[in-house]
């Protein structure tokens, strides 16, 4: 403390004999920086945790948050919010197609009506853990990992494959909501058809808000080395953008 | 040396060459050419403290000065099998009120079964938080091994090589890794929320809603790969620790995924996705596996050890209500939330039925073991080389309102614990307890002798398991008397 404010003393007077200087140095011009260069090892960029994760694949793909990723057991892949009575059901091992059953049980009704059944946001779903959340009230995790771990790579491009997935698929069906800019329906695309590089160029701008650069682009490409169908280029294409680590980190 | 001799083995994994011939072994019938030396840790968490004195080393009433005023048990509801003594099933107890759990599993079936592997080891804990006690007892106190949980420490010695060595699907501080940042990466456990959901993520697209084809998958991340040879960002960052290690992972992703671990660990059909082919034989063992979370546990982490995935495994459900198959039938549970710790409000039975939730768990996993052939070593059972270590958060108060039978206790300090192992010297009880206070003792570490001026502590368990499961480090604390050999 004391050295401190000896530090600001001195500080203080050399501002004033400077300021008294009847012929003072030019004031220094502000020379530009370049961006610092991130080499050593510890900087650390921000892992993209389960939310993060889940939120901007919601709004990139125009996908609600629960129709992001699911897996075949129902579960949600990640999710959180308030505990429910069937995701409380389902944390005790009730099979999907008895949850209503036993919700009837357990209300003592012959209807069930599932609601909030413990009102705290608690993270939950088939990957939460290994994407970065915790489980504090239906599994007894209450600490997240720290940094990703091995199966994390694994649960990213599963749940970015499965809502890849179901976006293209919801276009294929319906209108484009996504997949406007070439015919996603047709089913054979190549490079040269038309809207391709356009719908890469898109879901850049969705996914990394820029756009991709000419190398890239062409780096896309190669995923029509093979011809694709519109669906399988509309997935691959998003599969690709969005487990890059510029997706996945910030 | 060491990975070398893992490769080895891995590689003769390969050409792995058939069962035995009438053996009671029903193993994957498969061998290799140039064994290691497996050690498999599975550690069955008893959360909430697990007594020993209302288990394994119950005093009688006739033996105590106080017996009405500390928690014995009347003369016949004590059984002995071999060397060591257990409480009966508390079932009448349980059923005088139907807000109780119920006690399904007897410990003297454990000890029947199980019992000549059975090491009773007195020992005091050194916190009576949950949390704090719980992480202790799997890092022997913080600081036996830098700071490391003992399933990494047996993974540092076992688990070089393997796709995910240590596998953890146990609750709150049971649940945390262990603290020492030196630990390789690859040693780092794997938490898991839910045994039948966490086979899925073992592949980044087996069994998707909207399958796609491998090759294809295959393709896009080449592509991604030659993406971000170009990436702006993925050029800045190349050095950063974040994007290292996440190019580490993926490349041990990779290596997981070629595991085929879906099919081997799934532990139900789901649709184009058939069940583990061992599920069958894993429900003669346990029954409940299709409806109990802490059964699918067992099942799992024997499923993980079985297939050369993981060398050490945690588990030990908290989930409370759940289905049991109770002769044949699909019977619903409602274990005490907070397992043992329901000992606040009803000691006794919450005591008796939360061991004999464990221990069917346990003894399931054994008997699986039992009969199941070593990968790695032909003509020998997994169980030849596995030790189950059933830590716990803390004891349980020795005293009770005079003769009461329904009453509750706080935590305490002074308990024991089990664990059950064939490298082990079992059917023994190691130290002893006053029938006077209902306090344990300790015992030398060399003899195994009774020994009231001593006590162990969390450090000397962790020791004896790493010790049984030949896991070195610096400063072990060996306990010659309970290792066989």
């Amino acid at each position: 403390m004391n050295y401190r404010l000896v530090t600001l003393a001195g500080a203080l007077v050399l501002l004033a004999v400077g300021a008294c200087d009847s012929d003072p140095e030019p004031a220094p011009t502000i020379q530009p920086r370049s961006l610092p260069e991130v080499s050593h090892g510890r900087a650390r960029l921000r892992w993209k945790r389960f939310r993060a994760l889940q939120h901007d694949l919601s709004r990139a793909l125009a996908l609600p948050e629960r129709s992001v990723c699911t897996e075949r057991t129902g579960q949600q892949c990640a999710a959180s919010g308030p505990v429910t009575l069937k995701d409380w059901l389902r944390s005790e091992n009730v099979p999907e197609d008895q949850l209503d059953e036993e919700c009837k049980k357990r209300q003592g009704s012959s209807e069930c009506v599932d609601g909030i059944y413990i009102p705290y946001d608690n993270p939950r779903g088939a990957h939460v853990i290994t994407l970065g959340g915790n489980n504090t009230m239906l599994a007894g995790i209450h600490d997240a990992i720290v940094e990703p771990i091995v199966t994390t790579p694994i649960a990213v491009d599963r749940v970015v494959l499965t809502a890849c997935g179901e976006r293209a698929a919801l276009d294929v069906e319906g209108a484009p909501e996504v997949f406007t800019l070439f015919d996603i329906a047709s089913s054979v695309v190549d490079a040269s058809t038309d809207g391709v590089v356009a719908t890469i160029e898109d879901l850049h701008r969705r996914l990394l808000a820029r756009s991709p650069t000419a190398a890239e682009t062409d780096a896309l490409l190669g995923l029509l080395s093979d011809p694709l169908s519109g669906e399988e280029f509309a997935r691959l294409s998003c599969f690709v953008i969005a487990t890059t680590p510029e997706f996945i980190f910030q | 040396m060491k990975s070398s001799t893992r490769r080895t083995f891995l590689t003769g994994m390969g050409s792995l060459v058939g069962g035995l011939a009438g053996s009671r072994l029903v193993g994957p019938g498969t061998a290799s050419a140039d064994a290691a030396n497996p050690r498999y840790l599975f550690v069955l968490t008893a959360f909430g403290g697990a007594s020993i004195v209302d288990s394994f080393l119950p005093v009688a009433a006739s033996e105590s000065a106080k017996p009405g005023e500390l928690t014995t048990f009347s003369d016949d509801l004590l059984d002995t099998v071999g060397g060591l003594r257990c409480v009966r099933p508390l079932v009448e107890e349980a059923a005088s009120d139907p807000r109780q759990p119920p006690v399904r599993y007897a410990q003297k079936s454990f000890l029947d079964r199980h019992g000549a592997d059975v090491a009773v080891v007195t020992m005091n804990h050194s916190s009576v938080s949950h949390p704090t006690a719980q992480a202790r007892s799997l890092t022997g106190g913080g600081t036996a091994d830098r700071g490391r949980t003992i399933l990494e420490t047996v993974a540092e010695a076992h688990g070089h090589g393997l796709p995910l060595p240590v596998v953890n699907m146990s609750s709150r501080g049971f649940s945390l890794a262990g603290t020492d940042s030196a630990l390789a990466a690859e040693l780092r456990q794997v938490a898991v929320a839910d045994p039948r959901s966490f086979p899925l993520g073992t592949h980044g697209s087996q069994g998707i809603v909207r399958p796609l084809d491998l090759e294809l998958l295959e393709r896009a991340r080449v592509v991604r790969g030659k993406v971000e040879e170009v990436s702006l960002f993925s050029a800045r960052h190349k050095n950063t620790h974040s994007l290292q290690r996440w190019a580490s992972l993926r490349e041990r992703a990779a290596a997981v995924e070629e595991a085929d671990l879906v099919s081997k660990l799934l532990l139900t059909d789901l649709p184009g996705l058939p069940a583990s082919p061992d599920l069958a034989l894993i429900r003669e063992s346990l029954p409940s596996v299709d409806y109990d979370i802490m059964q699918a546990e067992a099942a799992l982490a024997f499923l993980l050890v079985k297939n050369r995935v993981s060398c050490s495994v945690s588990f030990g459900s908290l989930s409370l209500a759940t289905r049991e198959l109770v002769d044949g039938v699909v019977t619903p549970s409602v274990y005490p939330p907070e397992g043992f710790d329901a000992a606040h409000t009803s000691h006794r039975v919450a005591q008796s039925s939360c061991w004999s939730r464990v221990l069917a768990a346990a003894d399931g996993l054994i008997r699986l073991l039992k009969t199941t052939e070593d990968p790695s070593r032909p003509e020998t059972s997994m169980w030849d080389h596995s030790l189950v270590y059933f830590p716990t958060d803390f004891g349980r108060e020795r005293t009770r309102p005079l003769d009461r039978l329904a009453f509750g206790t706080g935590h305490h300090l002074n308990n024991g614990v089990l664990l059950v192992s064939p490298l082990i010297k079992g059917n023994r009880v190691y130290g002893g307890v006053d029938p006077d206070t209902l306090l344990t003792y300790g015992f030398d570490r060399e003899t195994g002798e009774p020994d009231k001026g001593s006590v162990m502590v969390e450090e000397d368990l962790f020791g004896a398991v790493a010790h049984a499961l030949d896991a070195p480090f610096p400063g072990r604390r060996d306990m010659p008397a309970l290792v066989k050999g």
